[in-house]
């Protein structure tokens, strides 16, 4: 019978992608606005092909890239009348793959576009990344891949000769805004940047233009993708007092600075962050909090430029709105140039020939809707400036540069120019913020890890999926706040319950028939469960990040150099609570004793008359309930979106390897230690800080499970232990 | 490969199934192999693209990773879920030196010495890591690797002077794919055949005595850390020679890409899809998902990941041997893997200081012993070879052992002389097993000392003095449940007399013989082809008293002979161990409970009580002596209502009918 319900179960799940394939039809088809309404007779048809991401993380600007790509192409086929080569004209034609974000499948997808579809050109991929591949594939085969939407300068530093770029090189995205910025009196700045490509070359750039332009830049700071919290990189720069703070890599990024210069009292004359501002979300997500904040922009439709072709900027966005129903964002915009720039080049060679456009893209020299494209003998177009947008009273401006302005630039913001008098900018000056910042962080692993903890304890089932349940929880926070405008902290009891519902469902279907087997079986399980929640929730809800609003936001002043983050606190108020609460359930109650007896032997629990299975309900519930209750909690402070789980189920192994299965103390004794020992390194240590406070996670897990396997706080004795 | 004999647990296999075991079957699978691999090669001589080819070098890729993965997830059963860090390690070092050549010193290496170097240092580093990880077992090891493969990933995101950081480092594109297409189909076959190979060998058998018990494989005289550690350290470098090659040809390595999850997540789906252990099953299954994907998935967009994570859950749920694994037995599933152990094992370990068992699976980390268990030899010289005279003595002083505050042996002196049969009797708690296990170096001692003829072997590990002669079997029993009798006893030679050329033999005809003997002798020859999961109780104790005879042992160290045994064949039992030891002078030290199976084989009885030596003598002297007579009756009062098993203190008398009453611990209710 319950083989039948687990198969009968499995099938809905398994179908439901096929139900959603037939209703939604195959991407692979062209799409219809694209197709040619032919006017007038072809000559033939000049083919291009273009690996794009339509799944994975890149899908949401993948699906940019495309419709900027089918915009051309709508409108070389229809409105222009195709092609020009001589006196002949060509129809054009673009072969998609789905490159499903992933480096290694785009050029596969490129070699094929090549090989078996015979594309006379290729456009660009979308992210740097994926093109630093597909681009050595296309010089390998010498064809010419012309894109907008890869701009890490390392990749024009090979000495490619078919590679060619439109859009602004990363290192001068912030060349236009660090000019105006001088221009108005800054005269000291901070650097924060993603360690990645992209956002490594922007912030190399900008160290470039600062010194350029007579700004000195007192630090510079390196942290990790995914990360989700700045408050040690804020806080060495609060106490830095500088002019002006240049930052980011990611639109989370840009959310994570604003708010934690806002906790930590951070006010600087101008943040120049490289990525985020332009995007509208940013200010609906943040409201006044973004206010005044600058970042460079590719393109904007309120820009000044003007060309033969879609007419000005305004006019291109009105044509892609009128396709596609939405505004066009910068990256549409570039790879419309982008396929534009090579149509261009084919008319003036007269021909396909490779050799001949290469030559004809060397060339060029025009006038666009994008701005003016030539190429230097990189392949990059030197010629557009890089916009800056300042978000003023909620609104995105260009300030910058002058010939595409709307707005006057605002600068300095607040009290930022006025000099605070230079605080004590190291050692036990900052070790009172390092504190607080560590127990803050402390709380919330607390409250984070314990369900895991306990389910491993008292369970032996290693809860893969322990992330996603947190993400889940998160999700249902921020629709309530979304929808209702219910403050996170006031969802958290009806979170509790409706993921504690949740977590007997997933008990009952998966979690029961692998109780009694081996570890690797649960641990399979449940990491299955994870890819399925994670991609269920992209699904449903985009990979966009979300962020839930709560009234109990900002910070308090203690002194200047000390300041404690509010939503933070209560949290930790929170988590104490929780935890306290489940201490005592688990030592004064009946069911507490009978699930500690479950966990220290199951067997023997059994024979003494204690519903084991009944038990393991309960807990499962419960912790899932808590972990659900953790994720509404911390949708304030982290942000909300469908992959955020790993790194999660990855801190909730390191604590609690470090701090023993299903010890309460000890998942708050462990969590303190690893949020103690993160802040601190992240402080104290200059440049990669924040870098090693991520290592330092996965070393102390290792060397935890290595050195001292039982823990360092004890706890339940864990089923494995005693059964395995 | 012969056909599997009928597991009831699995259930009867399909007409198919039964056919493709069978030995046509096998040779229509060979054919097919061939026909595949023909194919394979002129595939680019008959015009196969670069996009064939480069799509055809990522699953030779994926293949690989998955066979090695295997190595280690499969035989050895070390699951682990950081595998991919080995790729990403080969493609940096790789490109770290390919890239030198952009430096002031133009010290521009070759791809090939870069991608040979790049293997190197993973496989180097891999032993490093190993031997630390490696000491912990089941999902303690998983989680130490997956936590190491993210460490190492954002330290060389970190160490930007070095590997270019977050940007990566790109290099000269060179890509000639037929090249690759060749190279890389070539190491495939390569993998293959030697994975073929090494299942054959005695190391493969070794790292199948791992997976299956690496307590009782290292008692055996298996120098377990050596050779896991060996095994993770080659599969460590086969992946970083792939990830080199990887690297060279996608002329691009960021910490991103080359380390991603994704590829240890793909080995271990196409490991499991295809069947954990096997041979063929990490082809198989590669191959398979690869084009489940590409076929099945194509259309589906985001929904094709869930579909992956719903494919995940059936594959363990419902065919947790996998496609290959299905017809071949060899492989093991998932359900054997980190066993938990039956409800049986738990309730009959009746004393509290930690039986073997817990000693071992208490702590994440295997085996108490473990971390001493390599530690290089501090005075080799004095270190006593093996001999295969009979044993002179073997003798501990002054053994003490605590847990905790709980001191279990006590300064107890024991002797065992050549040829001797002594017994070790107690009432429960008394510290039998833990003096047992301090003798054959399962546990540390905190105190005294361990002699053998002489030398001191109180800090040797256990296979060491295994191969000294001294073999033991276990309270719960411990044999390898997946492998057939025939093969449990042919794992158990003499594993100090194999060395390196023996180890990559195949068993040969001396031993087969010997195990055929021993089988014979020990009434088991009957079974020699089924598994000895499928044996009774009885039987399996004379299958493990069997393989601690196959290593020609000097002194055997017998717990609880007879414990699980029905009454008939404890006499068989105590015919054969008599038989042994008069005919071949092999020496016995019994800890028992049956009190009268001791005292019909020894000469020399000796008691322990709370950890320490009560009284020693022959069997009657002992059984009269007052302390011993108070020592059962108090403990057997106190414990009776506690633990609940019968130790008669009327046992301790010596009386007769003892030899008829229920095995001791088996239940309560024995007292009159």
């Amino acid at each position: 019978m319950r083989r039948a319900a687990l198969i009968l179960g499995i099938a809905l799940i398994a179908l439901l992608p096929v139900v959603a394939a037939c209703s939604s039809g195959t991407s692979e088809s062209a799409d219809p606005r694209s197709a040619p309404a032919v006017s007038g007779e072809f000559a033939g048809t000049i083919r291009l092909g273009a690996a794009l991401s339509e799944t994975g993380k890149y899908s949401v600007e993948g699906k940019d890239s495309r419709q900027g790509y089918d915009t051309w192409l709508t409108w070389v086929n229809t409105e222009y009348g195709g092609i020009r080569v001589g006196d002949e004209r060509y129809r054009a034609e673009i072969v998609y793959y789905d490159d499903e974000s992933d480096a290694d499948t785009a050029g596969n997808l490129t070699q094929r576009l090549i090989d078996d579809d015979r594309v006379d050109f290729l456009l660009g991929p979308y992210s740097s990344g994926l093109t630093t591949g597909t681009s050595a594939i296309a010089e390998a085969n010498n064809v010419l891949m012309v894109e907008g939407n890869g701009t890490s300068d390392t990749m024009f530093e090979r000495g490619f000769q078919n590679l060619f770029l439109v859009a602004t090189i990363a290192s001068d995205y912030t060349r236009s805004g660090i000019e105006a910025l001088a221009a108005r009196g800054a005269r000291t700045a901070v650097i924060a940047h993603e360690d990645t490509s992209f956002a490594t070359a922007v912030a190399g750039g900008a160290a470039r233009h600062l010194e350029a332009n007579g700004i000195e830049v007192l630090a510079v700071e390196t942290y990790p993708k995914d990360i989700q919290d700045v408050s040690a990189i804020m806080t060495k720069f609060r106490d830095l007092d500088p002019d002006l703070f240049v930052g980011g890599g990611h639109y989370n990024d840009a959310v994570l600075f604003v708010n934690s210069a806002k906790e930590l009292g951070f006010e600087p004359g101008g943040m120049l962050i490289t990525v985020g501002p332009s995007n509208p979300k940013l200010v609906e997500e943040l409201g006044r909090d973004v206010d005044g904040v600058l970042g460079p922009t590719q393109w904007e439709p309120s820009m000044a430029y003007r060309g033969l072709y879609f007419g000005s900027a305004a006019d291109y966005a009105g044509y892609y709105e009128s396709l596609w129903g939405e505004p066009p964002v910068y990256q549409a915009a570039s790879a419309t140039a982008a396929a534009l720039a090579l149509h261009l080049a084919i008319e003036a060679a007269g021909s396909t020939d490779t050799d001949a456009v290469r030559a004809a893209l060397r060339e060029l020299s025009a006038d666009t809707f994008y701005g003016p494209i030539s190429f230097d003998e990189r392949g990059v177009n030197t010629s557009k400036p890089m916009g800056m947008i300042q978000v003023l009273d909620g609104d995105i401006a260009v300030v910058a540069p002058d010939d595409a302005a709307v707005a006057q630039l605002e600068y300095p913001l607040g009290d930022g120019g006025a000099e605070r008098g230079g605080s004590g900018s190291s050692g036990l000056g900052q070790l009172p913020q390092a504190l607080v910042n560590g127990i803050a962080l402390g709380g919330m692993y607390a409250v984070l890890v314990l369900g895991f903890s306990v389910i491993w304890g008292v369970m032996g089932v290693i809860n893969f999926a322990h992330g996603e349940f947190v993400m889940v929880g998160a999700y249902l926070a921020w629709l309530a706040n979304d929808l209702w405008g219910v403050d996170p902290f006031l969802s958290v009891p009806a979170v509790f319950l409706v993921m504690m519902a949740f977590g007997y469902g997933v008990q009952r279907l998966l979690v029961d028939r692998v109780i009694d087997r081996p570890h690797l079986v649960s641990l399979l399980v449940m990491f299955g469960l994870a890819i399925i929640l994670q991609n269920a929730m992209k699904l449903i809800f985009s990979a966009d990040f979300r962020r839930a609003d709560t009234a109990l936001d900002g910070s308090w002043r203690v002194t200047d150099s000390l300041t404690v983050p509010v939503t933070k606190f209560w949290i930790l108020i929170v988590a104490l609570g929780v935890l306290g609460g489940l201490s005592v359930l688990l030592s004064r109650t009946r069911l507490g004793k009978g699930i500690r007896a479950a966990a220290q032997n199951r067997e023997a629990a059994r024979i003494v008359g204690i519903d084991v299975s009944k038990v393991y309900v309960i807990v499962f519930a419960l912790c899932i309930g808590i972990t659900g209750a953790a994720g509404a909690l911390v949708s304030p402070v982290l942000a909300v979106q469908p992959f955020q789980g790993p790194p999660l189920t990855l801190k909730a192994f390191a604590i609690t390897a470090m701090a023993g299965l299903g010890s309460i103390r000890g998942a708050l004794g462990g969590a303190m230690v690893l949020g103690l020992v993160e802040a601190g390194l992240a402080v104290y240590v200059e440049g990669v800080g924040t870098n090693l406070a991520v290592v330092a996670s996965f070393v102390i897990l290792v060397a935890a499970l290595v050195l001292r396997p039982q823990g360092l706080f004890g706890g339940l004795r864990p089923v494995d232990a005693t059964a395995a | 490969m012969s056909p599997s004999p009928p597991d009831g647990r699995d259930g009867g296999m399909s007409a198919l199934g039964k056919w493709l075991a069978s030995g046509r079957g096998l040779a229509a699978a060979r054919v097919a192999a061939a026909v595949v691999l023909a194919w394979l090669i002129v595939l680019p001589l008959v015009g196969a693209t670069d996009s064939t080819m480069f799509t055809m070098t990522l699953m030779f890729t994926s293949v690989a990773v998955a066979i090695n993965w295997n190595l280690t997830g499969g035989f050895t059963g070390y699951v682990d879920f950081g595998h991919a860090v080995w790729f990403g390690l080969g493609a940096y070092v790789t490109a770290i030196l390919m890239s030198l050549q952009a430096n002031s010193l133009g010290i521009g290496w070759q791809p090939v010495p870069a991608i040979v170097v790049g293997a190197v240092v993973a496989g180097v580093l891999a032993g490093l890591i190993g031997r630390a990880t490696m000491r912990l077992r089941g999902p303690y090891f998983s989680i130490a690797m997956l936590g190491t493969f993210v460490a190492v990933r954002e330290i060389v995101r970190t160490w930007g002077g070095l590997t270019g950081g977050g940007v990566g480092l790109t290099l000269p594109p060179y890509l000639n794919r037929q090249l690759f297409y060749y190279l890389e189909l070539a190491l495939v076959v390569g993998l293959i055949a030697l994975t073929w190979w090494l299942r054959r060998t005695r190391f493969g058998a070794a790292l199948v005595a791992i997976r299956e018990d690496e307590l009782g494989a290292g008692m055996r005289g298996i120098s377990t850390t050596r050779l896991k550690v060996a095994v993770f350290s080659f599969a460590g470098a086969s992946t970083g020679l792939f990830g080199g090659l990887w690297a060279y040809q996608n002329t691009f390595v960021d910490p991103d890409i080359a380390f991603t999850e994704v590829r240890t997540i793909d080995a271990i789906m196409g490991t499991l899809l295809g069947g954990l252990g096997t041979v063929a099953g990490p082809v198989v299954g590669s191959v398979g998902l690869y084009w489940l994907r590409e076929v099945l998935w194509a259309n589906l967009l985001d929904y094709h990941l869930v579909a992956q994570g719903v494919l995940l859950i059936l594959i363990v749920l419902l065919m947790p041997r996998g496609i290959v694994g299905t017809f071949d037995r060899r492989g093991t599933s998932l359900l054997r893997l980190w066993r938990r152990a039956p409800a049986s094992a738990q309730a009959a370990t009746d004393e509290h200081t930690p039986d073997p068992d817990t000693a071992d699976r208490g702590s994440p980390v295997r085996g108490m012993a473990g971390s001493d268990a390599e530690d290089p030899d501090p005075g080799a010289g004095r270190i006593p070879k093996r001999t295969d005279q009979p044993i002179g003595v073997l003798e501990g002083r002054g053994i003490t052992k605590r847990f905790g505050g709980l001191t279990a042996v006590n300064g107890v002196d024991i002797r065992v002389s050549q040829g001797e049969m002594v017994g070790l009797i107690g009432p429960n708690g008394s510290g039998k097993t833990t003096l047992f296990d301090c003798l054959s170096r399962v546990l540390r001692i905190d105190g005294g000392a361990i002699r053998l003829d002489g030398a001191d072997i109180s800090g040797l590990p256990p296979h060491r003095v295994a191969r000294l002669g001294v073999s033991r079997t276990f309270q719960i029993i411990r044999v390898y449940r997946d492998l057939t009798v025939r093969e449990n006893m042919e794992l158990s030679v003499q594993w100090g007399r194999i060395g390196v050329r023996g180890l990559f033999g195949r068993t040969d005809a001396a031993t087969r013989r010997k195990a055929d003997q021993l089988m014979e002798f020990l009434l088991l020859a009957p079974l020699r082809d089924d598994r000895a999961g499928t044996l009774s109780g009885g039987q399996r104790r004379l299958l493990e008293i069997g393989m601690a005879l196959m290593s020609d042992p000097r002194l055997v160290l017998l717990d609880e002979a007879t414990a699980g045994v029905n009454p008939t064949l404890v006499e068989d039992i105590k015919d054969r161990l008599r038989a042994v030891n008069s005919e071949r002078g092999v020496a016995f030290l019994l800890v028992e409970h049956n009190v009268q199976f001791v005292a019909d084989l020894c000469e020399r009885v000796v008691v322990l009580d709370a950890g320490s030596k009560l009284a020693e003598g022959t069997p009657s002297q002992v059984m009269d002596d007052p302390a011993v007579i108070e020592a059962y009756f108090g403990a057997g009062t106190e414990a009776g209502d506690t633990t609940g098993t019968g130790n008669d203190p009327a046992a301790g008398t010596g009386t007769g009918g003892t030899g008829s009453r229920p095995e001791p611990g088996a239940g309560a209710g024995s007292r009159p």
